[in-house]
């Protein structure tokens, strides 16, 4: 089988600190792939690397089967969209401009945007739920919107992998839900990094844990995430049941609840 | 449903051409109306006149009278020294107008201005070396302005090399670089003028680096103008790229563009847009910060209708700027400088607290 | 006084700043220069006459004059009384800049000099619809931004002429020059015996006092403007240096154009002469009153010989810097100053 998004024994240096070793994650045609782990654990570098921002100091990534070098930035572009956690921008856009950016890899030079590029935008902005914000500033959205509008502007890549970086960050619980629905059914290989554990165990085809920099293990949510393996990456005591459909889902044990047992 | 979205689109592409289209016919009104105005007050009759006949006689060869004719006073003022100034103006407005749009995309800081990157203090340097120590002798009354150009570019090829080192350049390195190499070629000036001990130098230092138009001629405005033509062509066609560069590398990249080497370019054409603009006027503040913000505040931050339209209203705001100083004060001339900077700062301001205008930045 | 204010202020932030380009205000003295010279202006010499003067890069540029210009456009105070004292009003169309009244035995011929009040140094357009036939100026109206550099005039049939010593580029300020652009004009409008009468009275004033003075021990001089902070110095280089150095003097200070008190201290010069420029709007009283006591009233200066000793004496600087025919009087004031026993 040719995965979509792969990487081989894939390391990282920064500083002189050894941030990822022997990584290797792979995600095939249409699956959400999660990769968990505390803070801290190297998520965002290992996907970073993966999105072409940073730069393996070993190993490589492989898109669709062929290394990430071989690709030119427009090709990656048309071919992998990021989400990434979100800095504010110095620059006022409106929502529709953010979005059209997403666009860019498909244009010539000095080519205009064109019907098909609005129609793009228009769709992207109503699956996010934004299309009656899309003449707003960009910057006076709240965060969640603003997350949204990211996604949006992935979406409006068309690409048929999409990486996303605690894509619920800042979002209210009614909206993760929406998002992670949303990622769920979109048709795409999905790698994103997840905070939460129920929404990984809920909403991922498989996860891959991250600790220190080192893969500790990845399976599917109901094998992966048993409490052993949950008190040995996190440090916490949890309980796993299981919903009527099959999937797992975490009750954490706090210093209270443990006195109380 | 189709139709609608078609509207909307050819709505919003028209929007932008059409404020184009007008400020173009803007700039024209304006220099034709400006050429009016001097520090003498010349009879209309006579200023369009020499301008009519100077235009008959170009495309038709036809006969001039002789009092519009060429070395008639009338004809020197109107043809020689009022009209060469306005386009300087206008080519001068347009070029800091443009490059303060760029440098603030390149740095992705709101308050860069076309000089932020050390290029002001590279001229000044350049200047001061030319005035001290009469290097670049050979071009007699305009080595302090060739070198002043060679330092602006010299400095801003320093600054991409610094920011370069150990890394790609970042915005916040391009910064740093910049601000501390303007700390490094001011001391050398002040250094210079100390050693020197030449009591006529620092004036004219001065005189000089305050800018001004006067110095206008039609063979160094002929290049000039190309040059901001070509330039404003150039990053017409760059508006995509100036776009994503405001979103950061890391957003570029993950959206198809290596903005590396579209940076260093970008500098190259700004440095030397801006290195030619202090060669013609010295360094003339505020416009590069005050016009894009201006235009940003109205129009919004989309490059494609920033670029032209505030190349073009850069330009007509230097025209009606320079006519100001001609005439606020009967019989003088106040530095251009200085107005744009009496004037342009508290605009600005006005602007800033009237519409609540945060750079964007609501963080 | 002459001045606008606009002028004013663009010109003392450049000047306040950064030594003064200008003239003074009119003095007590009674000595007149050009008393002597009789009122012909009749030549010998025929035209052509060709003139070395400089460009606006401090380049040497001839000129051939045909004939006598008639139009003339003189800017600031030198030129306008060198014009005056030569007897060539009626050859002015129009005339600016003065930093000063000219002086009382000029007061006559400046009336005819058409002098315009509202601007301090024209601009281009407004000098091209005069259409002169020569500029006379000091180096800085023939910068780029302002009239432009004299190749321009030149090649337009305009004559230009700069005082040598404001021409720009580090050469040394000297009374030759002055002497030298005096006698120019002369020859350029056909007065040279004028010309040379002005020259010989400051020449002979210098022979006598040297003669006066002679076996002497040289005396040790400062020429010093306070301004704010710091103390300039008038060295080697400058037209009063040079003036002191005629007149049998030797500079303490000769290099920097700048003294520290301790300097000052360390050198102790027999007698210092304060420099000092009434800009218009100031009493010139007080003017002269403020910067004598930068030296005589500083507690950290009062043992120096010239405080104690009172030979602390003012100079205007208009006497002493692009002179023109006024440098009669500096060369007067630092005589009287440097030898007052000999001093008429």
């Amino acid at each position: 089988m040719m995965w979509q998004v792969e990487t081989r024994n894939l390391a990282m240096k920064l500083g002189g600190q050894q941030i990822l070793e022997h990584i290797h994650v792979t995600a095939g045609k249409g699956q959400v792939v999660g990769i968990i782990g505390p803070n801290g654990s190297g998520k965002s570098t290992l996907l970073k690397c993966i999105y072409r921002v940073l730069q393996p100091t070993d190993g490589a990534v492989y898109l669709q089967g062929r290394e990430l070098g071989q690709y030119t930035v427009r090709q990656s572009a048309k071919t992998l969209a990021v989400v990434a956690q979100h800095h504010g921008y110095g620059f006022d856009f409106t929502v529709r401009e953010m979005v059209l950016m997403g666009r860019s890899p498909y244009k010539r030079f000095l080519e205009q945007d064109n019907l098909q590029d609005y129609e793009i935008v228009s769709e992207s902005l109503r699956m996010v739920g934004l299309e009656a914000k899309a003449e707003r500033i960009f910057s006076t959205l709240s965060g969640g919107e603003q997350q949204r509008v990211i996604l949006a502007r992935a979406l409006a890549q068309q690409t048929p992998c999409l990486i996303l970086d605690e894509p619920t960050n800042h979002l209210d619980i009614q909206f993760q839900l929406q998002m992670m629905e949303l990622i769920r059914n979109i048709g795409k290989t999905v790698l994103l990094a997840v905070h939460d554990l129920n929404l990984a165990a809920a909403y991922c085809d498989y996860l891959f844990a991250l600790q220190d920099g080192h893969l500790v293990g990845s399976g599917t949510p109901t094998d992966l995430l048993t409490p052993e393996f949950i008190e040995k990456v996190y440090g916490v005591h949890a309980r796993v049941g299981t919903e009527e459909d099959g999937t797992p889902y975490i009750v954490y044990r706090t210093a209270r609840k443990e006195k109380n047992v | 449903m189709r139709t609608l979205k078609e509207n909307q689109k050819l709505r919003m592409d028209w929007a932008g051409a059409g404020v184009v289209w007008f400020l173009v016919l803007l700039l024209a009104v304006s220099l034709t109306a400006a050429v009016t105005f001097g520090t003498m007050s010349l009879p209309i009759r006579d200023v369009y006149g020499v301008l009519y006949y100077k235009a008959v006689h170009f495309f038709l060869g036809a006969e001039v009278p002789t009092q519009w004719a060429e070395g008639s006073a009338l004809h020197d003022v109107v043809w020689l020294i009022r009209l060469p100034r306005l386009v300087l103006g206008a080519a001068v407005g347009a070029a800091l107008a443009l490059c303060g749009v760029v440098m603030q995309a390149i740095v992705k800081n709101p308050l860069a201005d076309p000089y932020i990157l050390g290029i002001s203090s590279g001229a000044s340097l350049g200047a001061t070396l030319a005035t001290l120590f009469s290097i670049c002798a050979v071009w007699g009354t305009k080595s302090v302005g060739v070198m002043a150009f060679v330092g602006a570019l010299m400095i801003s090829c320093a600054v991409l090399f610094l920011a370069n080192l150990g890394g790609r350049a970042t915005a916040v390195k391009l910064l740093l670089a910049g601000s501390a190499l303007s700390a490094v070629c001011n001391a050398f000036s002040n250094f210079a003028i100390y050693l020197r001990n030449d009591d006529h130098a620092p004036s004219q230092i001065i005189r000089w680096t305050m800018g001004g138009l006067g110095a206008a001629n039609w063979q160094d405005n002929q290049i000039f103008v190309l040059a901001v033509l070509a330039g404003t062509l150039f990053f017409i066609t760059q508006c995509r790229t100036l776009n994503l560069m405001l979103l950061g590398d890391d957003n570029a990249v993950t959206l198809g563009t290596d903005l590396h080497w579209h940076r260093i370019a970008y500098l190259l054409v700004t440095s030397l847009l801006i290195g030619l603009a202090v060669y013609n006027a010295g360094t003339i503040g505020f416009v590069g910060l005050v016009v894009p913000h201006g235009v940003r505040l109205l129009l919004g931050t989309d490059h494609r209708r920033l670029i032209p339209v505030s190349a073009l209203v850069g330009a007509i705001f230097l025209v009606w700027a320079d006519v100001a100083c001609r005439t606020v004060l009967p019989g003088n001339e106040i530095p251009i400088g200085i107005l744009t900077s009496m004037a342009g700062a508290p605009v600005f301001l006005y602007l800033m607290v009237r519409h609540r205008y945060g750079f964007g930045g609501s963080e | 006084m002459q001045r606008k204010n606009a002028a004013a202020i663009c010109l003392t932030l450049c000047a306040a700043l950064l030594c003064a380009c200008g003239g003074a205000v009119p003095t007590a003295e009674t000595q007149s220069a050009g008393s002597t010279v009789s009122g012909t202006s009749e030549s010998a010499e025929a035209y052509p006459v060709t003139v070395t003067n400089y460009n606006y890069a401090g380049e040497e540029v001839s000129y051939t004059y045909t004939q006598a210009p008639e139009r003339v456009v003189a800017v600031y105070q030198g030129s306008i009384e060198t014009m005056i004292a030569l007897g060539l009003e009626d050859h002015v169309i129009a005339s600016y800049g003065l930093d000063n009244e000219v002086k009382e035995e000029w007061q006559a011929g400046f009336a005819d000099m058409n002098y315009q009040e509202s601007v301090f140094a024209p601009d281009k357009e407004t000098v091209t619809l005069l259409q002169p036939d020569m500029i006379l100026s000091w180096g800085s109206l023939f910068s780029d931004k302002m009239l432009g550099d004299v190749s321009y005039w030149n090649e337009k049939g305009v004559a230009t002429y700069m005082n040598s010593n404001t021409r720009p580029g580090t050469h040394a300020r000297t009374l030759e020059n002055e002497y030298t652009d005096i006698l120019n004009l002369g020859r350029i409008f056909g007065v040279e015996e004028r010309a040379a009468a002005i020259v010989e009275e400051m020449q002979s004033k210098i022979n006598q006092t040297l003669a006066a003075v002679q076996g002497n021990a040289p005396v040790r001089v400062a020429v010093v403007e306070p301004m704010g902070s710091t103390i300039s110095n008038y060295g080697a280089n400058t037209l009063a240096g040079d003036m002191v150095t005629q007149l049998g003097g030797t500079l303490v200070h000769p290099d920097g154009n700048e003294i520290s008190k301790e300097d000052l201290l360390a050198c102790d010069p027999d007698v210092i002469f304060v420099v000092y420029m009434a800009y218009s709007g100031d009493d010139p009283e007080r003017v002269k009153a403020d910067q004598l006591a930068v030296i005589e009233s500083d507690p950290a200066l009062s043992s120096l010989s010239a405080v104690k000793n009172r030979r602390v004496c003012l100079v205007m600087l208009g006497d002493i810097y692009a002179a023109g025919p006024r440098a009669m009087d500096g060369i007067s004031t630092l005589a009287a100053g440097m030898h007052p026993e000999y001093a008429a």
